[in-house]
């Protein structure tokens, strides 16, 4: 059991280093090699591309990989289904800016749940969403593993809960959540960016080159992110923060109540022979 | 026969009234490889063209929601995109404006050059909306689910209970509306959203739970499998490969082994993807089996496509356009405009199968 354990981990660590490296690279590239070199196989972005999907799909099969009882399955579609439909709202009827409802309920539902259950609720969050809005497209893999880091990562809340003796359900948790929500509002546009960044041409000032150094890459990318994504950026991390403030206390108690619920199982003792 | 083993005979037959769903995968991935291997307007408008053509064969689909019309978001795509390349791309010979020297960020020249570029982007992105599109309309959202492939059969079942679930969660949202209407609540705020998210989040879970019960007594207990210690060490070795190959490739250029070993860390990681896959059951209940036909289609899809891979015979000069440094007439070649047509294929699809294309 223990050993599964630390697989787990060291799968989901090494997965999600790979793919955010994908997503990073433009960073680091000038970092690792020569800059007059050839370019190397797997700088080529639609390589790397290849292997945010193939991270996606890992995670993917990861999260699935432990026994999924008929309880689990069904509380996952339900809240797939309500949270797919928050995002039907905000594409029909587009709230302010960025700002998109389904964050909330992947932070709550990952911190409750646990990491596996929000990184499967993000990802299928984006997928079904996708179906029933026609919103399916080449970004469709990018939105569904940055979402599914989403509801990962929700978890390790937990740690700085215990450590500074929070009570759980009162302020103090859920100024963390308010926190990691805001955090994530930015970080979600800002690593989505860097699907499209590399590939984009124009002003030199804020578009990518091979061979640029990592601080005159960074400079780019700032420009780049000022101009196209903060503001967008600003009032989806407003959003999210203003939902875990107002609606968080009583979203929790309801999914812990319901949680004590689902995660009960049966474990018969083994009875010897008479 | 008896009634207990009468057995509708189109339960059994392989579903032959229309083209199997991976001619369709196989058709989007001709679009796309079109699409993102030019930036010449006239091929661009070639292929848009023979989108709209597509689309206005595929017949209306009401069980889903499309808020826009991608040739209507082209309105606002293309325009933009070229406004937007003109103002941050101040290069080329045909200058429409300059930028007065005392505004802060916007500077230099406003050029032809930019803003037809900026257009072919915008071209682009518009014609993967559109394919996109077609593709979902024509596929229903089971066959999409369908397509996913066997190793992820718990995230298909999961994907295809939540879309069944969203038309009764959406009545239920809309029974709370009406009842908490009538005992006075107004939505004004994001505080007024929590009398209506509460209670659809408490039902909604309690009916989950009733599913999961009904599940469990139609034998839905588990998964089949679940992944092994094995298979978890083999899929740790094929991350690790990948990422120290990838590493050694990237930081010392001209290592031979960081390419190949990557790469056959690829190679497991997708062996590893299609064992899980062969120990899931498949049931052959109304399969989509491969018609004839479907092989032929399959062939012609294959040949449009040698133009855009290296391997090509027909030169690809004209495919490689830009407008910079100095705007000129985008080259043309019929032979690549005849290969681009055969994304109409779906139309002909419909005119083999009896007036339906999907």
């Amino acid at each position: 059991m223990r050993r599964e354990r630390y697989l787990t981990v060291a799968i989901y660590s090494l997965t999600t280093l790979i793919g955010l490296a994908a997503f990073f690279y433009p960073f680091f590239i000038p970092l690792l090699g020569p800059g007059d070199a050839a370019t190397p196989l797997f700088s080529a972005p639609a390589m790397l591309a290849i292997l945010v999907v193939l991270s996606l799909a890992v995670l993917l099969i990861e999260g699935q990989g432990q026994r999924m009882g008929a309880k689990q399955v069904a509380l996952l579609a339900l809240l797939v289904a309500i949270n797919s439909i928050l995002r039907f709202l905000d594409n029909a009827f587009p709230l302010i800016f960025e700002f998109s409802p389904i964050f909330f309920l992947i932070v709550c539902t990952g911190y409750i749940f646990g990491g596996r259950f929000g990184l499967l609720l993000g990802t299928l969050t984006l997928l079904v969403s996708a179906l029933i809005t026609g919103g399916v497209g080449p970004w469709l893999p990018y939105q569904m593993i940055v979402a599914g880091w989403v509801g990962l990562s929700a978890p390790l809340l937990r740690g700085p809960l215990r450590l500074l003796r929070l009570p759980a359900g009162g302020r103090g948790e859920i100024a963390l959540l308010t926190v990691f929500a805001i955090g994530w509002g930015f970080a979600y546009g800002a690593i989505m960016n860097l699907w499209s960044w590399p590939f984009l041409t124009g002003d030199p000032t804020m578009f990518w080159e091979l061979g640029l150094p990592l601080a005159e890459t960074l400079k780019r990318y700032a420009t780049f992110y000022a101009a196209t994504s903060f503001v967008a950026d600003l009032s989806r991390a407003v959003g999210n923060g203003a939902m875990v403030i107002l609606l968080g206390q009583a979203t929790l108690r309801a999914l812990r109540r319901f949680h004590q619920r689902f995660d009960f199982a049966v474990q018969p003792l083994l009875q010897p022979v008479s | 026969m008896s009634a207990a083993t009468a057995v509708s005979p189109t339960a059994l037959r392989p579903r032959a009234a229309s083209v199997h769903p991976l001619l369709w995968l196989g058709w989007l991935a001709l679009l796309l490889a079109w699409l993102l291997a030019t930036r010449n307007p006239l091929y661009l408008a070639l292929l848009l063209l023979c989108l709209a053509l597509v689309e206005a064969a595929l017949p209306t689909r009401h069980d889903q929601a499309l808020p826009i019309s991608p040739w209507r978001m082209a309105l606002f795509i293309v325009p933009f995109s070229a406004l937007f390349n003109a103002l941050v791309t101040p290069i080329g010979e045909r200058v429409l404006f300059r930028w007065p020297a005392w505004l802060p960020i916007l500077q230099g020249p406003v050029t032809a050059e930019a803003v037809v570029f900026g257009a072919s982007n915008g071209l682009v992105l518009v014609g993967m909306i559109a394919a996109f599109t077609c593709f979902v309309r024509a596929l229903s959202t089971h066959e999409l689910i369908r397509l996913m492939p066997r190793a992820f059969q718990p995230v298909a079942v999961t994907a295809a209970l939540a879309l069944t679930f969203v038309p009764s969660t959406i009545r239920h949202f809309q029974q709370i509306r009406e009842a908490q209407a009538v005992r006075g609540h107004r939505l004004r705020g994001i505080r007024d959203w929590l009398p209506l998210l509460i209670p659809l989040l408490i039902g909604g879970m309690e009916r989950a739970y009733q599913l999961a019960e009904a599940m469990t007594a139609r034998g839905f207990a588990s998964q089949s499998q679940p992944l092994m210690l094995r298979d978890r060490a083999a899929l740790l070795l094929a991350l690790l490969a990948i990422a120290t190959g990838w590493i050694a490739d990237a930081a010392w250029i001209g290592a031979a082994w960081g390419a190949p070993l990557a790469l056959v860390g690829l190679a497991l990681l997708l062996a590893l993807l299609w064992s899980v896959g062969q120990r899931v059951p498949q049931s052959q209940y109304r399969r989509h089996a491969w018609q004839p036909a479907d092989l032929f289609w399959f062939m012609l899809l294959a040949l449009a496509a040698l133009p855009v891979l290296p391997l090509s015979l027909l030169p690809r000069n004209s495919l490689v356009y830009t407008p910079y440094p100095q705007l000129t007439w985008p080259p043309f070649d019929i032979r690549l405009a005849l290969l681009m047509m055969f994304v109409l294929l779906p139309i002909a699809w419909r005119a083999a199968k009896g007036g339906r294309v999907r």
